[in-house]
């Protein structure tokens, strides 16, 4: 298995960010980190998301009972962090 | 049997894909191009405010501060266009990747619907590229193209074979896949101004007024298929020639020099392994890498080379625009079938003779070196090799210039 296998499920709709903030640190998702995220999955309650918030990407927890409307943009599949 | 053909066009590709990898970018009027000094994609909010392509950037940024403009990624486009061909690849295998931001796919017998299919696709491509495409299917490619105009953007159109017609009234002879200024031109003095109009007459005055690839557009049009969606299963059963120019240029005598060359080189090869093509597709790949292709369907098939450049200058008239630069050309033989050297011309004297002739050529490459011998049409690429021909070229394959 390659490491490309290992992290991406559907290699059409993969794509990579890196991590600028700080705020889930406690999710285990560190300033500077990469993410690989599918922009073609239905999020399904708990995963962790990228959602569109005043023009600009946000990670959060889906719940998909929060009356809050938000714009998902992509579930986070997986994380890299070099050292 | 009746074919069914799906076209899908991305929208304001070069745009899209800016905006789809910087959120930022929005719903903000966005052109890329930057490097290039005129504008190479407009995304639709720019497009509103009324920049077109090829407008100079420096004039856009006077007129329309508000836009943002960007130098284009080709590698990035070029990433989402794999994607792009890879998703359509989950409904059928039979795609052609017809350019950077265009494909075709053959959807003959598959058992769903095929507005069903559309709509699949098209959801597919717009979550996992971020960004919208236009699709259109029918009975056979340019009438696929014709739908996939209809509705643009985001749009899906199907046309049935009994709705033909109706798509075709009011079409504009202009608008139509192949058929270019001139013959549009020539198609207007003889009263002809909609696509409807065009098919209504009878395949005699097409075949009486217009050069043969008009036929394959007339059959076409009416909703025959003609053109097979060419897929590279196909390529590998075909013979490439393809090349960079020296410069980028927009002069039409080296670039049909340039084509000649790529004619004769592959024919010199298909010689060899006794082949000829019943298939001839050329393109011309412009600096913004977008490509304006020819497609020739031959009477016969054919390894002469005057006889395919004859074809190609008639097509050449609709497919090369004078206002825009080009980088590369390319010559693609097709539809390879075999035959003995006697058979294959043996209806036509003529062809006979100029067989023997390009029998006589390939021996005088094999003993001297190729390009030794040449058509004049392709003395100006030669050319760029130095006037005379040298003698100490490799030969890798026949027909293949070191």
């Amino acid at each position: 298995m390659t490491l490309d296998e290992y992290l991406i499920d559907n290699k059409e709709s993969a794509y990579m960010l890196r991590v600028e903030t700080d705020a889930m640190q406690d999710e285990g998702i560190l300033r500077g980190d990469l993410i690989i995220v599918d922009r073609g999955a239905t999020p399904k309650n708990g995963d962790l998301i990228v959602a569109l918030v005043d023009d600009s990407y946000h990670l959060k927890r889906f719940d998909k009972k929060s009356k809050k409307e938000i714009q998902v943009e992509a579930v986070v599949k997986s994380v890299i962090r070099k050292y | 049997m009746r074919k069914t053909i799906l076209h899908v066009d991305g929208d304001s590709f070069f745009a899209s894909c800016e905006v789809s990898l910087d959120v930022s970018l929005r719903g903000k009027p966005v052109v890329t191009g930057h490097e290039r000094g005129i504008a190479t994609a407009m995304s639709k909010e720019a497009k509103t405010l009324g920049v077109v392509r090829g407008m100079p950037i420096f004039k856009i940024k006077k007129d329309f501060p508000q836009v943002v403009v960007v130098n284009s990624n080709y590698f990035a486009y070029g990433l989402f266009a794999e994607r792009m061909y890879n998703i359509v690849r989950r409904y059928t295998d039979r795609v052609e990747e017809y350019s950077i931001d265009e494909c075709f796919a053959d959807l003959t017998g598959l058992k769903e619907p095929f507005w069903a299919i559309g709509e699949a696709l098209k959801a597919d491509l717009n979550a996992e590229l971020g960004m919208t495409f236009s699709i259109g299917i029918a009975p056979s490619k340019v009438l696929a193209k014709v739908a996939s105009k209809t509705r643009k953007p985001d749009g899906l159109t199907v046309i049935e074979p009994n709705e033909v017609e109706n798509f075709l009234k009011d079409l504009p002879i202009n608008k139509v896949w192949g058929i270019g200024p001139q013959t549009s031109l020539k198609l207007q003095n003889l009263g002809i101004k909609t696509a409807l109009e065009f098919i209504n007459k009878p395949k005699d005055w097409i075949e009486t007024n217009l050069a043969r690839p008009y036929v394959d557009t007339w059959n076409e049009l009416r909703g025959l298929s003609v053109h097979d969606v060419n897929t590279e299963s196909d390529d590998q059963k075909s013979i490439q020639h393809t090349r960079m120019f020296g410069m980028k240029t927009n002069n039409k005598e080296i670039i049909l020099s340039e084509l000649s060359m790529h004619v004769e080189c592959a024919c010199a090869r298909a010689r060899m392994m006794k082949l000829a093509p019943k298939r001839i597709y050329y393109f011309l790949k412009t600096a913004e890498f977008r490509y304006h292709r020819g497609e020739i369907n031959l009477d016969r098939p054919s390894n002469n080379p005057s006889e395919i450049m004859k074809a190609i200058e008639v097509s050449f008239k609709e497919v090369f625009r004078p206002n825009i630069q080009y980088r590369s050309s390319g010559v693609t033989l097709a539809g390879l079938a075999s035959g003995t050297q006697n058979d294959l011309f043996g209806e036509v004297v003529k062809s006979e003779k100029s067989q023997k002739v390009f029998k006589v050529v390939d021996k005088i490459d094999k003993r001297f070196g190729t390009g030794t011998i040449m058509l004049g049409s392709s003395l100006n690429a030669n050319k760029r090799r130095g006037n005379t021909p040298s003698r100490h070229f490799k030969i890798l394959y026949m027909g293949e210039v070191v």
